[in-house]
């Protein structure tokens, strides 16, 4: 569709850029003289069998985006901006805010971490989880549900995140709730959230990736279940989980099956009561142990709440807030030399180790 | 510590869910001139198209297990970076039904490695391709391949949460492979996909979109090729 011509809703228009990225359903172009927009263009099949509810869907996302943030400032969330039609009023899709950033796995996984991130500390996985937090909990100010936590969904806003090479540590300028540069993440693939129309209509999430769905989605045979804060909050915690623990999905042991299957089984074999090491159940091989005894005792507490009791009970689960308060102590006591900054330290967490002195 | 340890390290160091894809290639005799050319061009292609990929580079493994003569395994489970591709050549017979019972004990051998080391993983691909049909040493067609049909056909067909299922690709090489007899390997909702040896590229390019698709959670369809 390189160089063809769109037209948005008030007939203005523009041509299509280069190929951004490619899904299912739709491919997302640039848009050529606007360097900041990108258009997400739905394929004919989809247009024809789900044409009706996505423009409905899309209309329903940028009313609530209009009515939050009056309140909320969103940060970087690729909501749908405008519609965008062919030139004989056929509906293609809609434009949204140009990201550009690396996929949040690269901030995960060691091989990844280690080829894009090599500087990377824990400040900074901190900085961008807590923003993520205070996103996802501003989306459920308006009943919005993110569903989708696929890592590619997230991206790291790089030349944010390394842009004041002090931050590193300086009290003054690392309070992750203020400041401009709080843009280190955006969140992109918005039209699968979940979202109800100021009709009261309930637009549900499209596709949610299984090993980030807690067990009572997991449980229901609807490809399309509906989604909850409590199902955000065990989601979310699992992508800060997996950001922590270089990529290890939580329910991850030794003798385990798939993701899915192993948050249905629902043994997370950190904390108290684990399995000894190379039994079944236990923690697998490698150094994810020793990262996690380095985790503040608040933060392991959260997790061991959201996967242990919360894994069948929602109510249970660390909330939004929580995320948010906790992230930013662990940020303030790491500034003050209370933890590690090292994202894979070597040792295990001494007894009684209150940072370096 | 290197990006690049060893292959077993692989399985501690890097935690990303695993789709093993085995490759049963069939390196008979007749399959000599430009088809083998065309095959080593092929496999090349996906292992490079893995590689450009961030998550299919982390959680692809291909296992690579030729037929011609004898069964070989050419290459063990192993991400794309590990795999030292050597020069197929093509001799000999074609002991199709040994090469698929080797490749599901080397899958069930690597299953249960994910499993100790808690890799969790998704369906696994088992691609057989032939150009003619099985064969014992004297070079006649050998009925011996029926049992282990039977074997890769059950495993196809099981339901998608079932932990034992792999999916199954059949490739019929060119005019005279026998393609009912290829069909007895896999799902029968899945027939052969006829390929000819120029088309080796294209093949290799659509297994790996597969694959990525797999580890990106779309939905991959075989039958899109």
């Amino acid at each position: 569709l390189e160089g063809r011509r769109v037209v948005s809703y008030n007939g203005f228009g523009r041509t299509i850029g280069k190929e951004i990225g490619r899904g299912a359903t739709a491919t997302i172009y640039e848009v050529q003289g606007c360097p900041k927009l990108a258009v997400k263009l739905f394929n004919d099949a989809f247009r024809k069998d789900h044409g009706v509810s996505a423009q409905e869907k899309i209309a329903a996302l940028r009313a609530q985006c209009e009515l939050g943030s009056r309140d909320e400032k969103w940060g970087a969330i690729a909501f749908p901006r405008t519609t965008i039609y062919s030139p004989s009023g056929e509906w293609l899709g809609f434009s949204m805010n140009r990201y550009t950033g690396q996929s949040l796995n690269r901030l995960m996984n060691p091989v990844l971490l280690k080829r894009h991130f090599p500087k990377i500390s824990r400040f900074h996985q901190i900085k961008v989880l807590s923003e993520l937090a205070r996103q996802v909990g501003a989306l459920h100010t308006q009943e919005i549900f993110v569903g989708d936590f696929n890592e590619n969904n997230f991206l790291v806003l790089q030349n944010n995140i390394f842009e004041d090479e002090a931050w590193q540590g300086d009290p003054l300028t690392a309070d992750v709730q203020n400041g401009s540069s709080n843009e280190v993440v955006a969140i992109i693939d918005v039209d699968g959230f979940q979202v109800q129309g100021t009709d009261g209509l309930l637009h549900r999430c499209s596709f949610v990736r299984p090993e980030y769905i807690p067990p009572e989605i997991y449980a229901t045979t609807n490809r399309a279940p509906i989604l909850s804060k409590s199902s955000d909050e065990f989601s979310f915690a699992i992508l800060a989980f997996r950001t922590f623990i270089h990529g290890r999905h939580p329910y991850d042991q030794v003798g385990g099956s798939s993701p899915a299957e192993n948050v249905q089984a629902g043994r997370f074999p950190y904390g108290m009561g684990g399995a000894p090491p190379g039994m079944q159940g236990a923690i697998p091989d490698g150094p994810w142990y020793i990262i996690w005894s380095h985790l503040p005792y608040k933060i392991k507490n959260a997790f061991i709440k959201t996967f242990k009791d919360g894994a069948n009970k929602p109510a249970q689960r660390t909330s939004m807030e929580e995320w948010l308060d906790l992230l930013n102590t662990y940020n303030r006591d790491m500034q003050k030399g209370r933890h590690e900054t090292l994202v894979a330290p070597k040792e295990i967490k001494p007894s009684g180790y209150r940072g370096k002195t | 510590m290197s990006e690049y340890a060893s292959v077993d390290e692989d399985l501690i160091n890097n935690p990303a869910a695993r789709c093993p894809c085995i490759l049963l290639l069939d390196t008979s005799q007749s399959m000599e001139g430009e088809p083998i050319r065309l095959l080593n061009e092929g496999v090349k292609t996906l292992i490079d198209e893995i590689m450009a990929d961030d998550q299919a580079s982390l959680s692809v493994e291909i296992c690579i297990i030729t037929f011609g003569g004898r069964v070989s395994k050419v290459c063990d489970f192993g991400l794309a970076h590990r795999i030292a591709l050597p020069k197929l050549e093509a001799a000999g017979s074609t002991p199709m039904g040994d090469a698929v019972k080797l490749g599901l004990g080397e899958l069930a051998d690597r299953i249960f490695q994910y499993s100790e080391k808690g890799i969790s993983r998704y369906r696994p691909l088992v691609v057989l391709m032939t150009d003619g049909m099985p064969t014992g040493s004297d070079g006649k067609f050998d009925p011996g391949y029926k049992n282990d049909a039977k074997v890769l056909r059950a495993a196809s067909m099981r339901p998608h949460k079932d932990a034992t299922g792999v999916r199954v690709c059949t490739v019929a090489i060119g005019e005279k492979a026998n393609k009912s007899i290829l069909a007895e390997f896999g799902n029968p909702s899945e027939p052969p996909i006829a390929v000819d040896p120029k088309e080796f590229r294209k093949l290799f390019r659509w297994v790996s979109v597969y694959l990525a698709d797999v580890v990106h959670s779309v939905d991959g369809k075989l039958d899109d090729w």
